[in-house]
């Protein structure tokens, strides 16, 4: 046909086909419906497809969303609107009055909530992330404070917040000047919601009369300053540019040069104590201490705009933000921004607008992009089953349709009839199964991002709405039904191409699998796997050093396999083990043949395992519970990291840090005080401190060693982990207390290889000794810096009080106190305690376990949200071998019904036929699980180096790290749990279809109908 | 002497209401023990329906069958499972053998199946297939045997438990016609090897038929000839 006449024919051919559509669609649907019961199989694939790929997308959209959300939050405000130009630029200007004037230009848009002038930023023309240009300009640092109702002098006006990570920032602690805008409306109750004492301001003109600062309580705890005392005076410092003269200090600092001016504010009254825990973007200034605008005279205020360090600070209707995605809400914000860029100011001045956010929106997404592509590689595995299901549903499936396609080529259908029919029911039946997954991914997501542990959730602060975008629901649609389509097209144009007599034959001969690539793979997957093991030994110190690059040595080569090692361990161990459990019936016969069991029935049982159906039976059971188990170790593993974690930062219920160094009864009674309405008697708290003397060995006074003392008390109080000795705390613990010691890492090579040291105190006089004996290496002491630990020696309280005396022991001073709060000490008592201790002059910081324990859940100990990542992966592959051996059993016996009436047929009784059908398919199942188990051991520990690497990666993100390993957690219990309930699944089934294929109408069966 | 086989008033209807069709009206008929007897008739008259209900396989809506002395005919077919055991063995056109088993294994499983030592199965099925000429070929799975090799194998299952009665449904169905023909060979020694085996076969060729000791023609639900002159007669 030319193309002129095709395109001629084209317009009725259209009408024609839209025609016949409703009838062709009809067709398909009461097609599906009758062959439903094959159609399980890929309604099953397609939907646990469908659920697992929209999951893992929506997944990501919806972290990428709390991540918004939370340091949406977090901030203040949501638009500053700076200096267009540099300094000297055009469109500046230093006229307070009118800059005081530009917010009322701005509130009259109907996008804006509030406006206030504020002072105190830094990095407003940043030259971008880790420049030291980003410094310019300087917030304004505090230089000193002086205390009217309390000593100030030994609060420093220096801060740690911001060291662990991000851009470099100025270590001085900020002030952020307020305009009167701030004290009204939306931004009055941003601020008034962070406030853990006081009030805020009713208004810019309470705020100037009652001299109003608000402080980090973080610093309010160190002044042991209280609401409505009083600071007699606070001076801070500013720049401006030195070229247009300098009234202050003419500062050189490597290209620039700017003029640093002092400014002191006096007699102001305590109005609040803001909770400064909570982070905010660096570029705004972090945790300051806020005082109102129009204390400072108008010069200074002039400069300071001069200076750069003003903006107006901006708020918008936050709830009006699009939650579907932060992109949407970006290109919200974007709009705004460019709505807020348009405005005309008087006096020809310039001001950018920037979204406060949109900095860390940058920053967010690469971490989100790490964690993502971590989080598809989790769930490469659950995919790859849910793919398999589907795919091999479709070929059992399609299988009981090559007969009746074949019937239907002899009585004259035509292959583009019989592609269209067979298309058509699958067509439906893959798409309603797409839809259901798609639906439900869509429901499961907010719960998945919920989780806070293996299987534990908690409601989220966030309310968040993921969704996918168009082209990404396409994408699944493609990925699930289009594969259908696909396979089911080219498995039935197989069916067309064979022989009508073949398509009839009731049994076909199978081309053999390539098992020599099956053992390749499961092969490759073996050398990595036992790669991965030793190196991990060595890390446990069970192998020597010489093995650590494991057996392949190439860096190169050793990646290749740490990457594709688990895929092909698993995935060529389930190919391999599949054939071991289909085999299991042979085994079961082999065994129990000549048992009243199986006397008369066992005969059957040979080679029933060929079976193709059987086979795949057995091949889903092993990646099911492979993945099952991969999960659940990996689930338990990361909650036990991140127990780990807040106990290694926690060490107690509570950890204690005091303003100077106090005795037991000063911390007892701190303590004890903090107890009211909890319920703890103070009889029942216990408290330990690890003191830190410096000791040397005796005749070498230059070897001094940092020695923590592990006293008595120590073991009811820290929360001990096995990793900290490498092995049970009990016994390591025993061995310091009878006159032991152990070294941290970097002491191996000068203390590890002694069996003994005599101990001196360095520094003081006298001459008393101490000898304690080597008892071998530890890793960390809960709560306590890990740095600070692996440089140390810890000994015993005998050894302590040899060295000490029993004087110095009785009444040591520490400034570090840990707690143990007894049996009723949860989560609750925990928190109100150490909320009630914040407030306690002499307690600088007080760390809860359990507080501890929730920010790293929430934080993910490893990476963010994996553990939710991994309940959905056990709880799919759970379903997934529920309902895959339903389905699989019912194809299967659907298939071998014939084979069970010919049974009949020849004298076996139905108890027979059920005994028959029970021991091969329990025999398959139970063998195939047991061996799917086993290959997720093996691919736990394959995984393991896996999570470890972006572990790394991701703690190098958050400018911290952890010693605490990955040591497996095997949760036999839960597994076996799990076992039973797939086994009583499949008796259940088991009964059911048999049942069914026993009461058939065998006459109608033997003869083919 | 008595015969082996007692068909009396077998009725038998499929479907409900309008679309109810009565196959079997009242079929009479007897076999002898050590008889070959052919079932022909049309299509659709009833053949494998009859086989069906006599082999235990069916329930009949009316009527009894009496078989070596046991009478049935009503019960579903888990109720008859001894039945199938000890006196009636099947051939199917489709031979219906187990395919992953050997044959040996496929006759020696309907001998456990009815309760038979495994020892002793064996031998018996070694014996049950040497008579179908076949011990040669035990080892062999079905889809390693020809068509005629197949259905020996499956006669050799149905008569290693010494069952009186085979119920052969086209057993040459799928055959050329010299293994047709051996097949017949066969059914005539067993039947004549004094151990009383009666065949009751359906057949659509009438050459085959032609050879069996009795020919009954089955047409609108009843026995309308029960000799091959009279069949052939009435036929004409």
């Amino acid at each position: 046909m030319s193309r002129r006449e095709w395109l001629a024919r084209a317009p009725s051919q259209i009408q024609a086909a839209a025609r016949e559509l409703p009838d062709r669609t009809r067709l398909a649907l009461l097609s599906a419906w009758r062959g439903r019961s094959r159609g399980l199989a890929v309604f099953a694939g397609v939907f646990l497809a469908s659920l697992v790929i929209t999951t893992v997308l929506v997944y990501g959209s919806g972290l990428m969303q709390i991540f918004f959300l939370k340091y949406l939050d977090d901030e203040y405000y949501d638009f500053r609107m700076d200096f267009h130009a540099d300094k000297g630029g055009k469109g500046r200007m230093t006229d307070l009055a009118l800059w005081e004037s530009y917010c009322d230009d701005y509130v009259g848009l109907p996008e804006v909530t509030d406006c206030a002038v504020v002072a105190g930023k830094q990095g407003g023309h940043g030259a971008g992330w880790f420049s030291e240009a980003y410094l310019k300009p300087q917030p304004l640092e505090l230089q000193a404070w002086v205390g009217d109702s309390s000593d100030w002098s030994n609060v420093s006006v220096l801060t740690t917040i911001g060291e662990d990570g991000g851009p470099p920032t100025s270590q001085y602690r900020p002030v952020r000047l307020l305009g009167p805008g701030a004290y009204d409306g939306v931004l009055a109750q941003r601020h008034a919601s962070r406030l853990l004492g006081g009030a805020w301001p009713g208004g810019g003109a309470d705020a100037v009369a009652q001299r109003d600062v608000s402080l980090p309580s973080q610093v309010a705890s160190q002044a042991g300053a209280e609401v409505g005392d009083r600071l007699a005076s606070l001076t801070f410092a500013y720049d401006t540019d030195a070229s247009q003269g300098c009234e202050g200090e003419e500062i050189q600092w490597q290209v620039f040069s700017y003029c640093r001016v002092s400014v002191t504010v006096t007699n102001l009254t305590i109005g609040s104590i803001y909770d400064d825990s909570i982070q905010t973007s660096p570029v705004t200034s972090q945790q300051p201490v806020f005082l109102p605008w129009e204390l400072l005279p108008a010069d200074n205020r002039s400069a300071i705009i001069g200076g750069d360090h003003a903006y107006l600070a901006i708020t918008i209707d936050r709830t009006a933000l699009p939650t579907e995605s932060t992109d949407s809400a970006e290109k919200e914000l974007d709009r705004i921004q460019r709505i807020l860029d348009a405005v005309v100011l008087e006096g020809e001045t310039d001001l950018d607008g920037t979204h406060v956010i949109k900095d860390l929106l940058g920053w967010l997404r690469i971490q989100n992009y790490f964690i993502q592509i971590f989080n598809y590689i989790v769930m490469i595995p659950i995919i790859v089953l849910s793919v398999s299901v589907l795919l091999y549903g479709l070929l059992l499936s399609l299988e009981q349709r090559r007969r009746e396609i074949a019937i239907h080529r002899v009585i004259g259908g035509g292959p583009d009839a019989l592609l269209r029919m067979v298309l058509g029911e699958l067509g439906v039946l893959a798409l309603v199964a797409w839809i259901a997954g798609y639906v439900l991914a869509l429901l499961a997501v907010p719960l998945v991002l919920n989780a806070v542990g293996f299987m534990q959730f908690r409601p989220g602060e966030y309310d968040v709405s993921p969704s996918l975008g168009l082209l990404a629901t396409l994408a699944t649609l493609v990925v699930t039904v289009g594969l259908a389509l696909l396979f089911g097209r080219s498995r039935t144009r197989d069916f067309l191409e064979q022989e009508i007599s073949e398509g009839v034959q009731r049994v076909v001969v199978k081309p053999q699998p390539r098992y020599w690539l099956h053992w390749l793979l499961f092969g490759i997957g073996l050398v990595a796997l036992a790669d991965s093991y030793i190196q991990s030994m060595v890390s446990d110190g069970r192998l020597g050093e010489d093995w650590d690059r494991g057996i392949i040595s190439n860096p190169v080569l050793n990646g290749i396999f740490a990457v594709l090692g688990p895929f092909l361990l698993w995935i060529g161990g389930a190919l391999v083990l599949a054939r071991l459990g289909a085999a299991a019936p042979w085994l079961v016969q082999r065994l129990l043949g000549g048992t009243v069991a199986l006397r008369d029935i066992g005969r059957g049982l040979r080679g029933s395992g060929s079976a193709e159906g059987v086979g795949k039976l057995a091949l889903i059971m092993l990646l099911t519970l492979s993945i099952v188990t991969m999960a659940a170790v990996q689930g338990y593993t990361g909650m036990a990291v991140d127990e780990r974690t807040a106990s290694l930062n926690a060490g107690a219920d509570l950890k204690v840090e005091f303003q100077q160094p106090v005795d037991r009864t000063t911390a007892l009674a701190a303590v004890s005080a903090s107890l009211n309405g909890t319920g703890i008697a103070a009889n029942d708290v216990r408290l330990v401190a690890v003191p830190l003397v410096a000791a040397h060995p005796a005749g070498d006074e230059y070897s001094v060693y940092p020695t923590r003392v592990i006293l008595d008390g120590n073991r009811d109080v820290i929360r001990w982990d096995r990793q900290a000795f490498g092995g049970d705390p009990g016994a390591a613990l025993d061995q310091l207390a009878a006159g032991g010691f152990s070294y941290g890492e970097s002491l191996q090579f000068s203390v590890g290889g002694q069996s003994q040291l005599v101990l001196n105190l360095s520094g003081l006089p006298g001459n008393q000794q101490a000898t304690v004996s080597n008892s071998g290496q530890h890793a960390w002491h809960p709560g306590l810096e890990t740095s600070a630990t692996t440089g140390a020696i810890f000994i015993g309280e005998a050894s302590f009080r040899a060295l000490v005396g029993d004087a110095v022991a009785d009444n040591w001073r520490d400034t570090v106190w840990f707690v143990e709060l007894g049996p009723g000490g949860d989560d609750d008592v925990q928190r109100t305690i150490a909320r009630t201790l914040a407030f306690d002059a002499s307690v600088s910081q007080v760390t809860s376990w359990e507080a501890e324990h929730s920010e790293v859940e929430r934080n993910g100990g490893l990476v963010f949200g994996t553990l939710g990542l991994l309940t959905l992966q056990f709880a799919v592959a759970t379903i997934a071998a529920v309902a895959s051996s339903f389905v699989f059993l019912s194809l299967v016996l659907t298939q071998r019904k014939r084979e069970l009436a010919i049974l009949q047929a020849i004298g076996a009784s139905e108890w027979q036929v059920g005994r028959l059908v029970l021991f091969e398919i329990m025999s398959i199942t139970v063998v195939s699980m047991l061996l799917g188990t086993a290959l997720g051991v093996g691919i736990s520990y394959a995984f393991n180096g896996m999570f470890n690497l972006f572990g790394l990666i991701f703690q190098s993100f958050g400018g911290a790290s952890t010693p605490v390993d990955r040591t497996l957690v095997w949760p036999w219990g839960e597994l076996l749990f799990i076992g039973l309930a797939v086994l009583a699944v499949v008796m259940l089934a088991l009964v059911w279809t048999t049942a069914r294929a026993t009461r058939a109408d065998l006459a109608r069966i033997l003869k083919g109908e | 002497m008595a015969p082996l086989l007692k068909v009396r008033n077998l009725s038998h209807g499929f479907g409900a209401g309008g679309t109810r069709l009565e196959v079997l009206t009242g079929v009479d008929f007897e076999a002898a023990s050590g008889e070959l007897v052919a079932l022909m008739g049309p299509s659709g008259c009833g053949k494998s329906t009859l086989l069906n209900i006599i082999g235990g396989l069916l329930a009949a809506d009316s009527g009894s069958v009496s078989a070596n002395g046991t009478v049935y005919g009503q019960q579903p077919p888990h109720a008859l499972v001894e039945l199938r055991r000890a006196t009636i063995g099947w051939i199917f056109q489709d031979y219906h053998l187990l395919p992953h088993l050997s044959a040996l294994d496929n006759v020696t499983l309907a001998l456990e199946l009815a309760g038979a030592a495994p020892l002793g199965a064996e031998q018996r099925a070694e014996a049950a297939l040497e008579r179908v000429g076949l011990a040669d070929r035990a080892q062999h799975r079905p889809d390693e045997l020809s068509g005629g090799q197949a259905q020996r194998v499956a006669i050799a299952r149905a008569i290693a438990g010494d069952r009186k009665l085979l119920l052969a449904d086209e057993p040459t169905g799928n055959l050329d016609v010299a293994t047709s023909r051996e097949i017949l060979e066969l059914f005539h020694e067993l039947c004549s090897g004094g151990s009383g085996l009666s065949i009751l076969m359906v057949t659509h060729d009438a050459a085959l038929a032609a050879r069996a000791d009795r020919m009954l023609l089955l047409r609108d639900g009843h026995v309308a000839a029960s000799d091959v002159e009279s069949a052939w007669g009435d036929a004409a």
